[in-house]
């Protein structure tokens, strides 16, 4: 890029060919006020707040639409650009109800604090507002028409960033309003609840109930941490005042990993069940009694001095590395058993086994490609996941994939397209048919030569013989015809992605797996190492856990006793149904569940605002959680309970 | 009007335009012209055939004031409230005719015949208050006078 030099308020400052005017002033400290900008968006030049004044230029320009050139003369901060500044925001203030007083944004308000700043004390012009809806009915938004000032940042921030592309205008003139798919209320309409506008939107048009009177952006401290709700391992940026949550909010609405959605802006903030706040045990009567950490500790070393052997550990994998760590060490120095798992352990080993049957050679998860590996995508498979409902971030970054780069999306899923607005071609194979079908598409590849050179061996065109086309639709249920346009489309792909989830790990099936990783390598879908393939794991921690090597299994079908460090993790049917009938239960969690009152002994246990540590993102990013509230009642960590009972036992943790 | 065959429609409109996303107001534009407005269901087809999010799709069709989303009567009633016609008594004339026609202005009588909307000042306000009704101006039009008028349109 050419450098280029301006002059700015009679300032030499100089930007890059390409910039904004607004670009330069801001890189160089100079304020230029705006409304309908926003870092990250692109600009429409809708509010004109940023007017500038250019030599040779008739009239005033918005800054943040006008390209700079080498030389241009520019002045931010004459009387008279203040002037029609201040006119604006007055007509701003006539056309929608903009009495703050009723307003829950008042304070946190970019057009509040403009209207402050050019000392608006009066509005010269007739208010002409009308009374307009208001839209209350999703779960965390709403949307009120009348604080709306149309600067389109929400539906550019719902396009760009979400590319969810809910969001537009409709009506025009005075009637103008935003409004979603065909004007339906938000929780009727395509939207995903990501929360994308709510952070562009500069007034109290668009906000969240869960937000709500809780305190204003000053009041408030900030923390940076990472999201516990699942492994993308987004940044949170945590508004905290007085021990309390008040809001999440994305630290930049831009980057891949940036946007945040519904579970870690919005969830995480819902009201949680009753938390324990203090050990229990069971008493004589068989009711669980609160009682010292002491008194707790006491019955488990007791039990465990009495019968050590049939004992095992299971521990969340929502839990930071330092806790799995120590926990390993609790089991196997401690208690002393080989017997350990992660709630998640399942998956696991299938996963490594589908690794270890592609190729021998001891890679590891490391053999899978970084997730913004999805936005350079022009193909992407989506096989037995559902994104959207697990790590929404991923569906966000397909999305993008689809309506930016006008990638081909193949969903195979034998109950529901998960794409349904998006997908290109949706296989929809019999349920269990999922490796069947893999296979299929890849000797379809190699039968046309869709391959790398050298890339499909001997060994594998033999092992694929038994996929004949035809016999490979008799048993999915899906025509050739489609089969071929799937394969084709993966196979001229430049770039293709391959993600896969749950459903393909619910199917205990590592020959899926390692098939996926075959179409990513004969594909010459690879970079340095690693293949264009991203499994998603179950749990914010699960990749930190299982290389720290926790996954072991559990080796009784149902141990004599077991110590489940849960953490803030929720309860499952199918966990409380295993837990049944294990004659000793430590449970150490965080809320009242039905899992506690299966419990011989209950031990506190820190939610995920108040523990720190290392996270590792499903795909091997290593992150720092950090606490950002006090544990309640001054409850002590996770591994403080560890060392005392270790303690107890003549063991020395740390 | 059955589903499938609105489809099949809306699909032969698209063809005409290569579904070409550049040219989503002609489109509308013929969608309209063959129901004389433009059904949700259409919009839903043109916006996944398209590839085009609903939302653009919605937006442009309630941009232009030539498209209507609900059904059009056979004839479009428009009277005047401009200042002039206002002072005169338009607002009567306008409560006459919604209840004469059971209809809000914006909205069309349930067996399709009328539409009735609101214009601000037409432009003779000597004549006024003013009803025009599909292009035909009558002038100085009086609440008794509704009912034979709406009569006259079969
Ligand atoms: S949106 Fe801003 S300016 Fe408008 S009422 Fe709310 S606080 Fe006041
Ligand atoms: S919450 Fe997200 S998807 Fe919904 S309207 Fe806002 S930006 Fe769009
Ligand atoms: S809702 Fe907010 S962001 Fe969207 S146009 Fe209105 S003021 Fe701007
Ligand atoms: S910020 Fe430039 S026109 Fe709105
Ligand atoms: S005010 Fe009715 S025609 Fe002018």
């Amino acid at each position: 890029m050419n450098e280029i030099t301006l002059a700015i308020n009679d300032r030499q400052v100089k930007g890059k060919e390409g910039d904004t005017v607004l670009e330069i002033c801001q890189a160089n400290g100079i304020d230029v006020p705006t409304l309908c900008h926003h870092e990250g968006l692109s600009d429409v030049g809708a509010c004109r707040m940023c007017v500038v004044e250019i030599e040779k230029e008739r009239s005033p320009v918005p800054a943040c639409t006008y390209l700079a050139r080498d030389g241009l003369v520019v002045k931010t901060n004459t009387e008279q650009l203040e002037r029609y500044r201040r006119q604006i925001l007055e007509l701003i203030f006539t056309e929608h109800n903009h009495f703050c007083m009723f307003c829950e944004q008042s304070e946190d308000c970019e057009l509040q604090k403009l209207a402050y700043r050019y000392q608006m004390d009066n509005v010269r012009y007739p208010y002409t507002f009308p009374s307009l809806p208001v839209d209350a009915l999703s779960d965390y938004l709403v949307i009120d028409h009348n604080r709306c000032i149309l600067c389109g940042r929400c539906i550019r921030a719902c396009s760009e960033v979400a590319a969810s592309h809910t969001l537009d205008f409709s009506q025009r003139g005075w009637k103008a309003l935003v409004s979603a798919d065909l004007e339906q209320p938000l929780g009727e309409s395509s939207c995903t609840s990501c929360g994308a506008c709510v952070q562009a939107c500069p007034t109290g048009a668009i906000f969240s109930k869960l937000n709500l009177y809780k305190g204003k952006t000053d009041e408030c401290q900030q923390i940076k941490t990472v999201c516990p709700a699942c492994g993308v391992g987004c940044e949170l940026n945590v508004l905290v005042k007085d021990n309390n949550l008040v809001r999440i909010e994305a630290p930049s609405l831009t980057e891949p990993r940036g946007p945040l959605c519904r579970m870690g802006r919005f969830r995480l903030l819902e009201p949680t069940p009753p938390r324990i706040t203090s050990p229990l045990v069971r008493g004589k009567q068989g009711e669980l009694e609160e009682c010292s950490l002491d008194k707790a500790v006491q019955v488990i070393v007791e039990r465990l001095a009495e019968a050590k052997d049939g004992f095992a550990g299971m521990i969340s994998t929502r839990v930071p590395n330092e806790t799995l760590s120590l926990f390993n060490k609790f089991i196997g120095e401690v208690v002393g058993s080989d017997s350990i798992d992660t709630r998640d352990g399942e998956s696991y080993r299938i996963i490594s086994e589908g690794i270890r049957l592609f190729q021998n050679n001891g890679r590891g998860l490391d053999i899978e490609c970084p997730i913004e590996d999805i936005l350079e995508a022009d193909c992407i498979i989506v096989v037995g996941a559902d994104p959207e409902k697990t790590n929404p971030i991923i569906s966000t970054l397909v999305r993008r994939a689809v309506s930016q780069r006008k990638a081909k999306l193949i969903v195979i899923d034998s109950s529901r397209d998960v794409f349904p607005l998006w997908t290109d071609l949706w296989l929809k194979p019999r349920a269990g048919s999922e490796g069947v079908l893999l296979n299929g598409l890849a000797k379809i590849l190699i039968d046309k030569g869709l391959v790398g050179p050298g890339k499909a061996q001997a060994e594998l065109i033999q092992s694929l013989s038994q996929y004949e086309t035809g016999e490979v639709s008799r048993t999915t249920g899906i025509e050739n015809e489609r089969l071929e346009l799937a394969a084709e489309m993966y196979g001229w792909a430049e770039h293709g992605v391959i993600i896969y989830g749950e459903g393909l790990l619910q199917g205990n099936d590592a020959s899926s797996i390692t098939t996926i990783l075959n179409l990513a390598n004969i594909t010459g879908n690879q970079v340095e190492g690693e293949l264009r393939v991203i499994s998603l794991k179950p749990c914010a921690n699960s990749r930190g856990a299982w290389e720290l090597g926790l996954a072991k299994g559990i080796k009784q079908d149902k141990p004599k006793g077991l110590y489940l460090l849960l953490a803030d993790e929720r309860e499952s049917e199918e966990l409380l149904s295993w837990l049944k009938g294990i004659d000793f239960l430590v449970v150490q969690t965080s809320y009242y569940s039905s899992v506690t009152s299966l419990a011989n002994v209950v031990l506190p246990s820190p939610i995920w605002a108040e523990r720190e540590g290392k996270y590792v993102t499903t795909d091997g990013r290593v992150l720092e959680l950090k606490q950002v509230l006090q544990p309640k009642d001054g409850l002590p960590q996770d591994q403080e309970i560890l060392i005392e009972i270790s303690k107890k036992l003549g063991h020395r943790l740390s | 009007m059955g589903a499938k065959q609105l489809a099949e429609k809306v699909e032969s409109i698209l063809d005409n335009y290569q579904r070409d996303q550049g040219m989503l107001v002609s489109i509308l534009q013929d969608i309209q012209a063959e129901y004389n407005y433009l059904p949700k269901e259409a919009l839903v087809e043109v916006s996944q055939t398209l590839g085009a999010p609903l939302s653009r799709v919605y937006s442009v069709a309630t941009f232009f004031k030539a498209f209507s989303l609900e059904p059009r009567g056979r004839y479009l009633i428009n009277v005047c409230l401009g200042t002039a016609c206002h002072v005169r008594g338009a607002v009567r004339i306008l409560e006459t005719i919604e209840r004469e026609l059971d209809i809000r202005p914006g909205k069309t009588t349930q067996d399709l015949k009328f539409t009735l909307e609101t214009v601000n000042c037409v432009g003779c306000c000597a004549l006024g208050p003013v009803v025009i009704i599909d292009g035909e101006y009558h002038g100085q039009m009086k609440t008794d006078k509704v009912k034979v008028l709406l009569e006259n349109y079969t």
